[in-house]
């Protein structure tokens, strides 16, 4: 590709900041958004930030509601660890993704064992955090040269996304909003008052751990789009703005995923007309509209 | 190795920030902040691009940002520490912030690319200046003046936020400073190891700390030198091996040894071992007291502060029948209430924790010739050196010189209902007396005081004049007073104004300091029931051991429960984890159950069939600590430093 791994456009070169920062609007909405799909890799990148965004709605609902965003984010820089082991390795990043993520959640259950600590349990949860970034980082030093793979791993890219990998990434988010969707009403309920749904014979530890590997599956998938630093944006955010507005079940989850879908294809759209990242943007926006619901909730 | 220039300034400046973020984290881990220290290393990477990005020195705004960042969010108040929510949201921010300004920085051609984004995610203490290095030194060594200041306060708010506030410690003050400290400490460490991997040298070591002592002094000590090691390990292991990245070992160190302390419990022991190897006797560990009152003395259990393993020891008080044994704080005495056959009732005492014992009944009499009689001394309360008897019939006496010698405070006279108790008819043992007094948060001349199936009374001129206290509560019987004719059977108390009951025929709570009462009972199995705690730092939490009424008076359907609200009665959990579910009709009395003061609350009652129930953590999970004690009448508990 030809420009840097942080623009969208891979005829884009360097801009000072005071050059113009949206190149290619036309001010005429119908001509832009055909050019959006003008190049088949947009419409991959469209479609698979649509993927995402819709899983990360829908798990990210439940990791807010459990409090568990220390541990979503945790589980998404295992997500770094994952890839920069498969580049290593030389296997598909895919499996490193996967893999690494699916440890990260086993880990992350275990450290949290029952009624422990606050402090010591996030204690816990951040020890491996930084181990695994820390492992992260000696796999892309042992694996030499690849600075730019380093930052889109971490800040993530949507340019040269295959079809396949759409695929890969539909049948996976399908299976985790399956899984979620089988689980939804225990879970829920082990999420809202874990000492009553254990009383009520609920396996709430089982859930509990099942909710974490779920997770490690979505932040897998999810940083392959975002990177790894940002794949906590798509789904704390979104999921937060939503239980600020509603605390009904299903209209926070659909209030999540359409709020998640959003600012995916707004950042999207944006980051293809401008020389800045699409991370950038996609925080941005779902941070503006965290703090819209603040202030009119 | 140290003959390396870079090596030499990788050691220093890599030993203070070991230093300053062991101690630093210890009061992280401590207060659950982790994830605000996470916070602050995405603030870090962000400040230090955004300097980058605008051209000037990227210590200049790492330091603001973590430091202003620290500030912000301890600005927050509670919220800052509650609402990870809200943490997680703006971080996520922040870190699209610093891509965008690593992207401006990149374009704008200076530097190579991408290089100085990786220097500030992962480190570069290899090559840091001489001047780096008295920087980090300066910045370490203010660090830790900043904490030996504020060490003791900051521990206190930490531990119990509530006290300190009454205590008037300005808790928000420092919680502020706290966390603009730790922007400080993240800023020095993001220049070693990094602003991604700080967050390990933060909570790595202090959380091992944490895992293997309690006591702050220790726990503080083994934390810097967890950091200190992880820092020099990792700096040789890297120095040896060129190709391992510093921060990388430096970080898989102290997770390493996290991962010891979690999984090795050999080396737990041994520094317990080496703990009391220097410590003989009286160590400062806080120890966890019980006082068990049963129909054949009193006993003793002593417990750490985990209370998982508990030590026995008894019978005390010659096997006498007590019924209430308390502890005094101010004055380190146990009493107990007793009452032998033989010598009939007097209070025992010991000033070295049950090792040993006198007693004195020099006092406690209402007189030959009168008409009332005491047939037991069934209560007591201890405090600021004043003891207080409740016996039966109604009265109460005092001791002021440590339970020497007692004489006569009050026998409530003139109170309504106080005819039927002063006469001599009503007065077989068993029948009318004082079953209980609890005083006033501060106020030592201030008290309340049960007479058996009368109501409640209180007194704020210590005990020279009472008024009945029974507003708002029911009886299923007929009453000849407006104002008495409640049997009410346990009163504690939650938090300045805030009073619960369990009484005959339900439970009950105030608001207003006992002057008006509301029922509770909705939720429960039954409205019957004797023995209740309140949450030590929660005034919404509360705990009964509701019993089947009438003639059994032991727990419904043989299944062993305390019931929980945490919204003040609105609602009624149940908790059974570890207590018998079959056949337990278990009887539980009005003062056979207490709650500790830990953080973490620990919860214990006795049977009338003598076992013993202990939960280290609110209820949630319990454990039988004595099965075959005598039937227990009263359990207390105190925390000796």
């Amino acid at each position: 590709m030809g420009g840097s791994w942080w623009s969208a456009r891979p005829t884009c070169t360097g801009t000072m900041l005071t050059s113009a920062v949206f190149t290619g609007l036309s001010w005429n909405p119908v001509a832009d958004v055909r050019a959006l799909f003008t190049y088949p890799f947009m419409v991959h990148a469209l479609a698979a930030g649509t993927i995402v965004a819709v899983m990360a709605g829908v798990i990210g609902w439940f990791m807010v509601l459990r409090r568990q965003t220390f541990a979503g984010h945790t589980l998404s820089l295992t997500a770094f660890t994952g890839a920069s082991a498969a580049v290593l390795a030389g296997v598909p990043i895919v499996l490193g993704y996967f893999t690494v993520c699916g440890l990260g959640a086993l880990a992350l259950a275990g450290a949290s064992g029952p009624r422990r600590s606050q402090g010591i349990e996030s204690a816990a949860t951040g020890s491996i955090q930084a181990f695994a970034l820390g492992l992260g980082f000696l796999f892309v030093s042992l694996y030499h040269g690849v600075l730019n793979g380093l930052d889109s791993l971490l800040f993530g890219t949507f340019l040269g996304i295959t079809s396949s990998q759409v695929l890969v990434l539909l049948v996976v988010a399908a299976v985790a909003i399956a899984l979620v969707a089988v689980a939804g009403r225990p879970l829920l309920f082990a999420s809202v008052d874990p000492d009553v749904a254990r009383a009520a014979g609920v396996r709430v530890q089982l859930l509990g751990l099942g909710f974490l590997l779920v997770l490690g599956l979505s932040v897998a998938e999810t940083s392959q789009i975002t990177g790894a630093l940002l794949v906590f944006a798509l789904l704390v955010t979104p999921a937060a703005t939503a239980q600020r507005l509603t605390t009904r079940p299903l209209a926070g989850v659909v209030l999540s995923v359409t709020l998640a879908l959003l600012v995916t294809w707004l950042g999207l759209a944006l980051a293809y007309f401008s020389v800045y990242p699409v991370g950038f943007y996609i925080t941005s926006l779902s941070f503006a509209l965290y703090v819209l619901a603040r202030v009119l909730a | 190795m140290l003959a390396q220039e870079f090596m030499r300034n990788a050691l220093v400046a890599g030993s203070f920030v070991g230093i300053a973020c062991g101690l630093v984290g210890w009061f992280v881990v401590l207060r659950a902040q982790v994830f605000a220290g996470d916070a602050l290393s995405h603030v870090a990477f962000t400040g230090a691009l955004a300097a980058a990005a605008l051209g000037i020195d990227i210590r200049a705004g790492l330091f603001l940002a973590t430091i202003l960042g620290g500030v912000v969010m301890g600005a927050l108040g509670d919220r800052a520490r509650a609402d990870d929510v809200v943490i997680g949201t703006l971080f996520a921010w922040t870190l699209g912030l610093g891509v965008l300004f690593l992207s401006i920085f990149t374009t704008n051609g200076s530097g190579s690319n991408g290089t100085a984004g990786v220097r500030v995610l992962f480190g570069s203490i290899f090559g840091l200046s001489t001047a780096d290095v008295r920087i980090s030194v300066v910045l370490a060594v203010a660090a830790v003046a900043v904490l030996a200041v504020l060490g003791r306060p900051l521990l206190f708010a930490s531990l119990d936020g509530v006290v300190a506030v009454a205590q008037g410690v300005p808790v928000r003050m420092i919680g502020l400073v706290f966390l603009g400290l730790v922007g400080l400490v993240a800023a020095q460490a993001t220049q070693a190891v990094g602003a991604l991997l700080l967050l390990g040298l933060l909570a790595a070591p202090a959380g091992a700390a944490h895992r293997l002592t309690g006591r702050p002094s220790l726990g503080l000590g083994l934390s810097a030198l967890f950091a200190l090691g992880s820092v020099w390990l990792g700096l040789s292991l890297s120095y040896v091996f060129p190709t391992l990245p510093p921060s990388t070992m430096i970080i898989s160190t102290a997770a390493g040894i996290y991962v010891a302390a979690m999984s090795f419990s050999p080396l737990r022991r041994l520094v317990g071992l080496s703990l009391r190897a220097t410590r003989p006797e009286g160590d400062d560990m806080p120890k966890t007291l019980l006082m068990v009152g049963t129909r054949k003395g009193a006993f003793l259990l002593e417990s750490d502060a985990d209370r998982r393993d508990w030590n026995l020891r008894g019978p005390y008080c010659e096997a006498w029948p007590v019924y209430h044994a308390v502890h005094d704080a101010v004055t380190g005495a146990i009493y107990a209430a007793a009452v032998s056959e033989w010598h009939g009732s007097a209070v025992w005492r010991s000033n070295d924790l049950g090792e040993t014992w006198t007693h004195s009944s020099e006092g406690i009499s209402y007189g030959e010739d009168g008409e009332r009689k005491i047939s037991k001394a069934s209560t007591l309360a201890a405090r600021n050196g004043r003891v207080l008897v409740g016996v039966e019939a109604p009265g109460i006496f005092e001791s002021k010189d440590g339970g020497e010698t007692f004489s006569l405070l009050t026998t409530l006279a003139g109170q309504p209902g106080s005819e039927a108790w002063d006469d001599p008819a009503n007065q077989p043992p068993g029948h009318l007396g004082i079953s209980a007094i609890a005083f006033d948060k501060d106020d030592d001349a201030r008290f309340w005081a049960i007479v058996q199936g009368v109501g409640l009374f209180e007194t704020t001129d210590d005990g020279a004049s009472w008024t009945p206290r029974n507003r708002g509560l029911r009886a299923d019987w007929p009453r000849p007073h407006e104002e008495v004719g409640f049997c009410v059977h346990k009163v504690v108390r939650s938090d300045d104004k805030r009073l619960f009951q369990q009484n005959h025929v339900g439970m009950h709570r105030s608001d207003d300091d006992a002057l008006t009462w509301t029922e509770i009972t909705e939720g429960l199995p039954t409205e019957f029931g004797f023995a209740a705690a309140a949450h030590p730092h929660d005034r919404d939490t509360f705990y009964v051991v509701p019993l089947a009424p009438l003639h059994g008076r032991t727990m419904p359907d043989g299944k062993a429960t305390v019931w929980q609200t945490k919204d003040a009665g609105s609602s009624w959990k149940p908790l059974r984890k570890g207590l018998p579910q079959e056949g337990a009709h278990l009887g539980v009395l009005r003062e056979a159950m207490a709650i500790d003061t830990h953080d973490v609350p620990g919860l214990y009652f006795g049977t009338s069939t003598g076992q013993l129930f202990a939960s280290n953590d609110e209820g949630g999970s319990w454990s039988e600590i004595a099965s075959y004690l005598p039937p227990i009448s009263s359990v207390e508990v105190a925390i000796i430093d």
